[in-house]
């Protein structure tokens, strides 16, 4: 029993990356309608950024000036790549995001080298020990992170005016453009919060994991199994899933061979995209069991 | 189809071996002809049907270790082995392709990148099978009634001379009434289906037809390097491939060439630019995506115009495969 629970909560510290990974997917996907094959990138940069930014200040500093970093990455990677094909077929917005995530690899590649890396984790290594459960104090702060970007989002998409105005655009942009939004402008903004959340993922795994210039294309994916389990549409759903899938993984490694780890997530999802017609549906069975 | 085009083309493949004495070149190129293949059932399913297929390395991979296997383990000859490491392929595609109507952009790439993932993952983790990370070694060369195809110029005469049939197969079936189809459902689908076109059947079709063209560019492939691992078949590979057919020109076939020459030639020629390949790659996507959608055969097609038309504009149509054929009605 003991052991179930050290694979359960080990899954859903993992999940709980995959969700905030999904979190930024969706948040894209209802926005501008891209799927983010880039999603990924994201994250990486955001532990490789910290890592550099580490060794001149303080780790708190440098994950938050990291986190600042892949916001303006975001930003970046919507003017200069999204923006001038906004309109084309999502054939032709798929090999963008694909050829971004591509290129930011090759970039990260040359800067930061091959060699897998690590940061130190917030407070320390000492395991706390609850209810004979080992907990690592870094998997408090990624649950903690989780839960606060939950928070801050809901009180941001339900009570700031900036926040309304982004659910306008992701539920009807023309009715939206009419009232005055600048639709564009909040498309930008939500692929700078994106590139944040990734950014902060990866600040928060890092010192769990080792973090390579080409780890993101997993990640990315396994964030995408957690926003499609939630619907694609739905935040709450993303995080959902998130977990979901991180539980999944881990019980799997646990029972039946550490070797399928990683197949694990892409099961789910062509079992997901089998049963369910998809992405394209706005709900899903766990949407549907959530509202 | 352009018959002396063709013919030149065979020409070329023929003389090559006999003129390029270099065996490593003669390597190089072979295994140009192998993504060749590859490619065009790429073409196929993204240039003229319009969806994103990130499968084709993992349908690589399935064929090149059914292949290997069957010809280490169970002793097989290499001709027996090759269609049933293809119809192995075509089972996977069908199981992939056809419960319900999964072939919508957003899905089929998600389903076929997901796919390369798990396949890639289990060449890694069946150890015993597969060898894993390191690979299937022993594999023996193709070989017909007795004859092995063992030095680079045999294999460069057998990659190319399938190559060439299948691009004239494939070249006969895009101007035929199944090309048009095929164009119509790029182009919408909803009208196509007004049409009487049978949208979901021809995306099934074609991302067959794909898969089988991957499956004999893998099994060709495991034959000719005599060996195969994880690492040849992985997911790099199929984004790999998107970038030659986007970078040669999606949509004409001919591109097809140009890209994979010119992405897998550059390195081998200016080796400094294997450190910066995927930062290239990166670039070549987004900036030819957003600048020169019909890739370098757009250009090639433009200068033709020009040549024929004095005065013509020359500018690059977007696709000039589509606007250059009519569809009947």
């Amino acid at each position: 029993m003991a052991q179930f629970g050290q694979a359960l909560l080990g899954g859903v510290t993992t999940g709980s990356i995959y969700a905030l990974v999904g979190i930024g997917l969706v948040m894209i996907f209802k926005m501008s309608r891209v799927l983010n094959l880039a999603q990924g990138e994201f994250l990486i940069l955001g532990a490789l950024f910290a890592y550099t930014l580490v060794g001149l200040l303080p780790l708190w500093l440098a994950c938050l000036l990291a986190v600042v970093g892949t916001f303006v990455i975001g930003l970046l990677f919507e003017r200069l790549a999204v923006r001038p094909v906004r309109g084309s077929t999502l054939t032709v917005l798929l090999v963008i995001t694909l050829g971004t995530s591509i290129l930011l690899k090759g970039a990260a590649m040359l800067i930061w080298g091959k060699e897998p890396m690590s940061l130190p984790s917030l407070s320390g290594n000492n395991p706390l020990q609850v209810a004979g459960l080992f907990i690592p104090p870094q998997g408090l702060w990624i649950l903690g992170g989780i839960a606060v970007t939950g928070l801050i989002l809901r009180l941001f998409f339900d009570r700031t005016l900036l926040g309304k105005a982004m659910v306008a655009t992701a539920e009807n942009p023309t009715a939206a453009g009419m009232t005055g939004i600048n639709t564009i402008r909040l498309g930008r903004l939500a692929f700078g919060l994106s590139g944040a959340i990734g950014g902060l993922a990866g600040v928060l795994i890092a010192p769990l994991t080792f973090i390579s210039y080409d780890g993101g294309t997993l990640i990315g994916l396994k964030g995408f199994v957690a926003a499609a389990l939630g619907g694609m549409y739905s935040i709450p759903g993303a995080v959902a899933g998130g977990l979901l899938l991180g539980a999944l993984e881990a019980l799997g490694a646990g029972y039946v061979s550490s070797i399928f780890k990683d197949v694990t997530a892409f099961v789910v999802l062509i079992v997901l995209l089998v049963v369910r017609s998809g992405l394209d549906k706005r709900k899903t069975l766990l949407e549907e069991g959530l509202s | 189809m352009n018959n002396r085009a063709f013919w030149a083309a065979a020409l070329a493949v023929a003389l090559v071996p006999l003129v390029v004495p270099n065996s490593y070149v003669l390597g190089v190129l072979t295994t140009v002809g192998i993504y060749c293949i590859a490619l065009i059932g790429l073409d196929l399913i993204k240039g003229y049907t319009g969806l994103l297929s990130l499968g084709q390395a993992g349908f690589m991979g399935v064929a090149a270790y059914v292949s290997g296997l069957l010809t280490t383990r169970a002793g097989w000859e290499p001709l027996a082995a090759l269609p049933v490491a293809v119809g192995a392929v075509v089972l996977v595609a069908l199981v992939m392709a056809v419960p319900g109507s999964r072939l919508t952009g957003f899905n089929l790439a998600l389903a076929t990148l997901g796919f390369v993932i798990i396949t890639e993952g289990l060449f890694r983790g069946l150890r015993d099978w597969t060898g894993g990370a390191t690979g299937l070694v022993g594999v023996p060369n193709f070989r017909v009634a007795g004859y092995v195809f063992a030095s680079e110029r045999d294999n460069f005469w057998l990659v190319w001379a399938c190559c060439l049939v299948i691009f004239w197969l494939t070249h006969n079936l895009v101007h035929s009434q199944v090309g048009r189809a095929l164009r119509a459902v790029r182009q919408d689908h909803l009208a196509a289906a007004t049409m009487a076109i049978d949208v979901f059947r021809y995306k099934v079709e074609v991302f067959l037809i794909a898969a089988v063209y991957a499956g004999v560019a893998g099994s060709l492939y495991v034959h000719y390097m005599r060996f195969i691992a994880p690492d040849m078949v992985n997911w790099v590979v199929s984004t790999g491939l998107v970038t030659m057919l986007v970078l040669g020109g999606e949509g004409s076939l001919w591109g097809v060439f140009l890209g994979a020459a010119l992405l897998h030639l550059l390195p081998e020629v200016f080796n400094p630019l294997q450190d910066y390949l995927m930062l290239l790659q990166g670039l070549v996507l987004v900036a030819l995506m957003v600048y020169l959608p019909g890739g370098l055969y757009s250009l090639v097609g433009s200068w033709r115009r020009r040549v024929r038309r004095p005065g013509g504009t020359g500018r690059a149509d977007p696709i000039p495969a589509l606007v250059d054929k009519q569809v009947s009605p």
